[in-house]
């Protein structure tokens, strides 16, 4: 099977207690080039010298490679070393032609390695040589002449010459050709400067070309191999992604999900793999889905993680639904055929959809697809309208959700009338994140716990936001208001009450209290007993 | 969506009064028409030259200088153009910004001939049939897809130029758009006939002829590409309009290299219920794919990218994404496929 055999290559180059080859292959990968990039540029030919080079430099580690991969004691890492065994004839090929450090461009020369053309080299030679020769010409002409200033020079407008002064014009020999007369000189070619001259001159050019026709025939060679090469570019890429996830499995310590045929998802301890990695401390999260326990109901302040929490189970259903490892302590998890979300708002404002089309339009596709072995995350449905419809939304969606759809699904709701879902169905749990409340302000514990959250922190979290103080103690006196006045008629808080006109909100016996005080005539003591007496209304 | 406007050109080219231009703009015009969608490079010494409507759309969208140069048929000829040894960065600029880009080069020798030195179109760049490395995102895939939509089936086929991957997938015609999203596409070609709108804005459409979206002879062209005798060995035998697809898309890239692509050795069949699936808003929720930036809040971390850019390799880059981007399902994966890519 694809992901067992994937799971246990990862853990076999993870190693025991991540000493395994992973970091050896991390840094020996980072060497090696694109090849299956550059096997397509050899095919069209449009690879360039040193799309070559860095083919030979990795060729040539390949050895290294699939030896540091040997500790690894996995089928599919066996296969995938034997898939790098090194292409000889390819490596040879440009080991032999191509030169150590070629130019960028074939047009510029120096592509090609010394040794590899005689005809190349000897015109390669040519142009290094000048130099010495027409020395050696200038001793040589000197001496049959018996001239002692004759001298052997080159120009751009006459190419080379023999340059002889006029007081030594008699003896100049009869093959000299005369090229050039100048106020006090003459300057004459030989056949043999002659054929120099023209070996010279066009070996520079000629060198060039030999070049490309010789690079073109090397990338005709390299073409014919060309299928090896992409299977070579396969393989090491699959070791990379492998010893990569070894590597993340190690450094963040991550661990090997367990496959169950049952459809279930159970994490212990997981976590964020990003956020982790953003915040110092990460509380970790269990999460327990099963056929009897379908529907997570998170309730709990805003800013208290929900959505983390949420997104984290999607991420390690989708981690290990992929064969890798995951950011837990221990995942069993079963067959998940489609990750749904509704998260977040966006206005489609382009596209002219309000947030609460996009919002239902999401929900729709979620409930018309979904089946009992998806996994669906829903965020806050319906707070992109009115309290009414949107509570009523949610609670007809999350009913289709338990009852239809019979999905793995994770409900985040600030609606707490929806935590009554748990009393009608079986399916249905809530688990909400904590926070504790400090005087006026709440500290986010990031912990999720079994049972609906007590209430929602929203005003304080408003507070925390900046909104003005008198902003929240108006919200903090209606809310009161509308809390009791639910209580009062049915003794459970339900938020289709407040559809009714508010009374006046009932006058706190705190008030009356201090009504009754005047400030004046109290004592110090009193005071403050009077201050024990208020805390307890 | 860029759409390329070739309605204006061909008037221009057809205009009765060819002969009356001047023997390069002769030339030029001649091979204009072979290629009225693309953008011409046409190469004049030390530069590419582009004219007419080219130059003017080349000026806007390059920020280059138009000018006029000298008369042709009596009228100025417009134009603009860029430096040779500054091609790569022009070219990666209009790519970018979808268009197609035609390049014709000096083949004769100038020395030699009479008239106008010989000249020919050696390459076409389209934003999905990028091979060079300085033209390529070294950590993102680049790819071309073809898509054949039929009323009972859509297929789709797409084609990593860069490194041979020829892929084909059938689904149910309500999905191809969230499979497109999926795969991304950098440039994606469709029937001449085909009028349903691209979920992706920004991914540049092409249009061809109906008849290069054929399944029949896309079998043969595929077989003949890969050296088989049929297309049995590559499970794709139930496909049609994914083949159709693969056949349109395989002549098309043919056509903008100018050769042969001897790397394009298989395809692979892709099956939707091999891979835990996912609507392209989950894609996005999860940031899983680049993406998210686009929609996601500023401060958003993307866990595909993050996770991703671990691989210091460019190598990986291509595969790394692959498998969070689309993972395979635990159970349904079929056996046969495991020595797979991702």
């Amino acid at each position: 099977m694809v992901l067992a055999a994937r799971q246990a290559a990862i853990a076999a180059l993870a190693g025991d207690a991540g000493a395994g080859p992973w970091r050896a292959l991390r840094g020996l990968l980072r060497r090696i080039a694109d090849i299956e990039r550059i096997s397509a540029r050899i095919a069209l030919a449009s690879a360039r010298p040193r799309d070559l080079a860095s083919l030979r430099d990795s060729l040539a580690a390949l050895p290294e490679i699939a030896a540091a991969a040997r500790p690894a004691d996995a089928e599919r890492v066996a296969a995938l070393r034997a898939a790098l065994e090194t292409p000889g004839d390819a490596l040879d090929l440009l080991r032999a032609a191509l030169a150590d450090e070629p130019a960028a461009n074939v047009r510029d020369g120096g592509v090609i390695r010394d040794g590899h053309s005689a005809e190349l080299d000897e015109l390669r030679a040519l142009r290094g040589n000048a130099g010495a020769f027409l020395l050696e010409l200038e001793a040589r002409e000197r001496g049959r002449t018996g001239i002692p200033n004759l001298k052997v020079e080159y120009n751009r407008v006459h190419g080379f010459y023999i340059e002889v002064t006029n007081a030594h014009a008699a003896k100049v020999p009869d093959d000299y050709r005369r090229r050039q007369t100048l106020k006090n000189a003459e300057r004459y070619i030989t056949p043999e400067l002659k054929s120099y001259e023209d070996k010279a001159l066009s070996a520079q050019e000629r060198a060039l070309s030999l070049e490309k026709t010789l690079y073109e025939a090397l990338l005709a060679a390299l073409a014919e191999r060309v299928a090896r090469l992409q299977e070579l570019g396969r393989a090491l890429a699959e070791i990379d992604v492998l010893a990569s996830a070894a590597g993340t499995a190690v450094e963040r310590g991550w661990c090997r999900p367990e496959f169950a045929d049952e459809a279930l998802i159970e994490i212990e301890g997981g976590r964020h793999p990003v956020v982790e990695a953003e915040v110092d401390e990460f509380i970790p999260n269990d999460a327990r889905l099963g056929p009897t326990r379908r529907m997570l109901l998170v309730t709990g302040p805003n800013m208290g993680g929900k959505s983390t929490y949420m997104r984290q189970i999607a991420l390690i259903a989708l981690l290990a639904g992929t064969g890798l490892f995951a950011p837990a302590r221990r995942v069993r998890i079963g067959p998940i055929d489609q990750i749904f979300t509704r998260i977040g708002a966006a206005d489609d404002l382009a596209g002219g959809r309000s947030t609460f089309m996009v919002e239902m339009t999401e929900s729709a596709t979620i409930l018309n697809n979904a089946t009992d072995a998806s996994l669906v995350l829903m965020d806050e449905v319906g707070r992109g309208t009115s309290t009414f419809d949107g509570l009523a939304l949610a609670w007809a969606i999350a009913r289709h959700l338990v009852e239809r759809n019979r999905s793995f699904t994770l409900f985040a709701t600030h609606y707490f009338e929806l935590t009554r879902l748990a009393l009608e169905y079986r399916e249905v749990a809530n688990v909400h994140v904590s926070a504790v409340e400090h005087r006026d302000t709440i500290v986010f514990l990031h912990a999720v716990e079994e049972g609906p959250a007590s209430q929602s922190y929203g005003l304080q979290v408003a507070a925390l936001a900046g909104v003005p103080g008198g902003v929240i103690r108006a919200a903090r006196r209606r809310l009161q208001a509308l809390e009791q006045q639910s209580l009062a008629r049915d003794g459970q808080p339900d938020l289709f009450a407040a559809a009714a006109p508010a009374p006046e909100p009932a006058r706190h016996p705190a008030l009356d209290a201090l009504d009754a005080v005047n400030p004046d005539e109290l004592a110090p003591r009193e005071a403050l007993e009077l201050l024990y007496r208020l805390k307890k209304l | 969506m860029v759409t390329r406007d070739s309605a204006k050109t061909e008037k221009s080219l057809n205009d009765p009064g060819i002969s009356n231009h001047t023997p390069m703009m002769q030339q030029y015009l001649g091979l204009k028409a072979q290629h009225p969608d693309l953008l011409l490079f046409y190469r004049m010494g030390d530069f590419y030259e582009l004219f007419y409507e080219d130059a003017e759309k080349a000026a806007r969208l390059l920020d280059i200088t138009l000018t006029q140069r000298g008369a042709s048929a009596g009228a100025p000829i417009k134009m603009a153009g860029v430096p040779h040894h500054a091609l790569e960065q022009y070219l990666a600029r209009l790519v970018r910004l979808g268009e197609s880009v035609a390049i014709c080069e000096q083949i004769g020798d100038p020395a030699a001939s009479k008239g106008p030195v010989e000249r020919a179109v050696t390459r076409i760049v389209t934003p999905g049939t990028l091979t060079d490395s300085a033209l390529l995102d070294e950590k993102a895939d680049n790819l071309l897809l073809a898509l054949a939509l039929e009323p009972e089936r859509a297929g789709l086929a797409w084609l990593n130029l860069a490194s041979g991957e020829l892929r084909v997938m059938e689904v149910a015609p309500r999905a191809w758009p969230a499979e497109l999203l999926r795969i991304r596409p950098a440039e994606v070609l469709v029937a001449d006939s085909c009028a349903v709108p691209l979920p992706d804005e920004a991914v540049a459409r092409t249009r061809l002829p109906d008849w290069q979206f054929d399944a029949a002879s896309a079998r043969v062209a595929l077989a003949r590409q890969f050296g088989t005798r049929d297309l049995a060995g590559f499970g794709c035998e139930d496909m049609g309009p994914a083949i159709a697809a693969a056949g349109a898309l395989l002549a098309y890239a043919r056509r903008t290299q100018g050769r042969s692509l001897d790397h394009l050795t298989r395809l692979a069949a892709e099956r939707r219920d091999a891979y835990v699936r996912m609507d392209p808003a989950t894609r996005r929720n999860l940031e899983l794919t680049g993406d998210a930036a686009r929609h996601a809040r500023a401060d958003a971390v993307q866990p595909a990218r993050h996770l991703r850019d671990r691989h210091g390799q460019p190598h990986a880059a291509p595969l790394a994404p692959s498998p969070a981007a689309r993972p395979r399902g635990p159970r349904r994966a079929p056996g046969g496929h495991c020595g797979a890519r991702w």
